[in-house]
């Protein structure tokens, strides 16, 4: 308990002798000279330069069997400077052109949204990917969990 | 007391820490993967591992025929490592109940897909499968004129489930 009041005691006192800080004063306005004067007002964009954004999606999506159109449906919100806007493609992974399960594999098409354009400032933009599975091919499958994985892509590009 | 609680919560965090999120996130360019996967059961609920043999529920035989072919089809979607088999027997003699107490016998023999198993777990499109039922002329020759029948079976497995 002594140590404890002692740490807070400290923090306390380096606290108390902290020196404000003002801004250098370039232009002072007193009752002998002007009485107007400028100051100038900036944003600092630090390093928010580029602008933010976010691009979410499922982790995981599941598909049942003899299920011919599957929707995946991703959000992207963005925040970006003047002239930017976000560039978002999807593509099946190269190692994922078709579904697999050990050594069989199921054919897929990938289609929708795959390659979409977001503006400079976007809430919320809800875009949507479709897995198109024919019932030709369900049927010749063996019945397994087949898995794939598709690439999401994003860059920030020149509007 | 503190010692349980302190390890309760180490113990909360790691499983939190263990779980896995449902969503992704991309914040910075550059790429990231989402995963698609195929359930075993059908959007209502059901497996999705099916077989269907269709067989005929009559086949006459004419009098006098030595052979005499009847179809059955197999369409089955079956799972990684499995395989379909059907095997048709019968008593190999046809009964002919002539009365109560009179019955004649009339031998038969059954050849063709008597015993098939499948390739792999997939027969798609339905295959269709042949049995003859072979009634020598030595046998027609030596049989009462009547209506003589018999049952077939039919028995189907899945192998490797």
């Amino acid at each position: 308990m002594k140590k404890v009041l002692s740490v807070a005691l400290a923090v306390l006192m380096i606290c108390a002798i902290s020196i404000p800080a003002f801004a250098v004063v370039e232009n002072s306005l007193t009752d002998k000279g002007a009485n107007t004067g400028d100051a100038m007002v900036k944003v600092d964009t630090g390093t928010m330069a580029g602008g933010t954004f976010e691009v979410r999606y499922p982790a995981e999506t599941h598909i049942s069997w003899n299920t011919k159109n599957t929707d995946i449906q991703y959000t992207s919100t963005t925040h970006l400077a003047a002239g930017k806007q976000l560039s978002v493609k999807v593509t099946k992974h190269k190692d994922y052109e078709q579904m697999k399960y050990l050594d069989y594999t199921l054919d897929y098409t990938l289609g929708g949204d795959t390659d979409v354009t977001v503006d400079t400032v976007t809430t919320t933009q809800t875009n949507t990917l479709n897995i198109g599975i024919t019932e030709e091919n369900w049927k010749t499958a063996p019945v397994a969990g087949y898995e794939a994985h598709l690439t999401f892509t994003v860059a920030v590009v020149d509007a | 007391m503190m010692k349980k609680t302190l390890a309760l919560v180490l113990a909360l965090v790691m499983a939190f820490a263990m779980m896995i999120p449902a969503f992704a996130d991309l914040t910075a360019p550059g790429s990231g993967t989402t995963i698609v996967k195929t359930t075993m059961t059908d959007e209502h609920g059901e497996s999705a591992e099916k077989f269907t043999v269709s067989i005929p529920a009559d086949t006459e035989i004419t009098w006098g025929a030595k052979n005499t072919e009847l179809t059955y089809s197999v369409e089955s979607h079956l799972g990684y490592g499995k395989s379909l088999q059907i095997d048709v027997a019968g008593d190999n003699e046809m009964t002919y109940q002539a009365s109560v107490s009179d019955s004649f016998a009339l031998p038969y023999a059954l050849s063709g897909d008597t015993a098939f198993t499948s390739a792999g777990p997939v027969i798609y499109p339905a295959a269709d499968k042949t049995i003859s039922v072979d009634i020598t002329a030595d046998d027609w020759n030596q049989a009462v004129v009547g209506q003589y029948e018999d049952i077939l079976t039919f028995t189907v497995d899945v192998l490797g489930a």
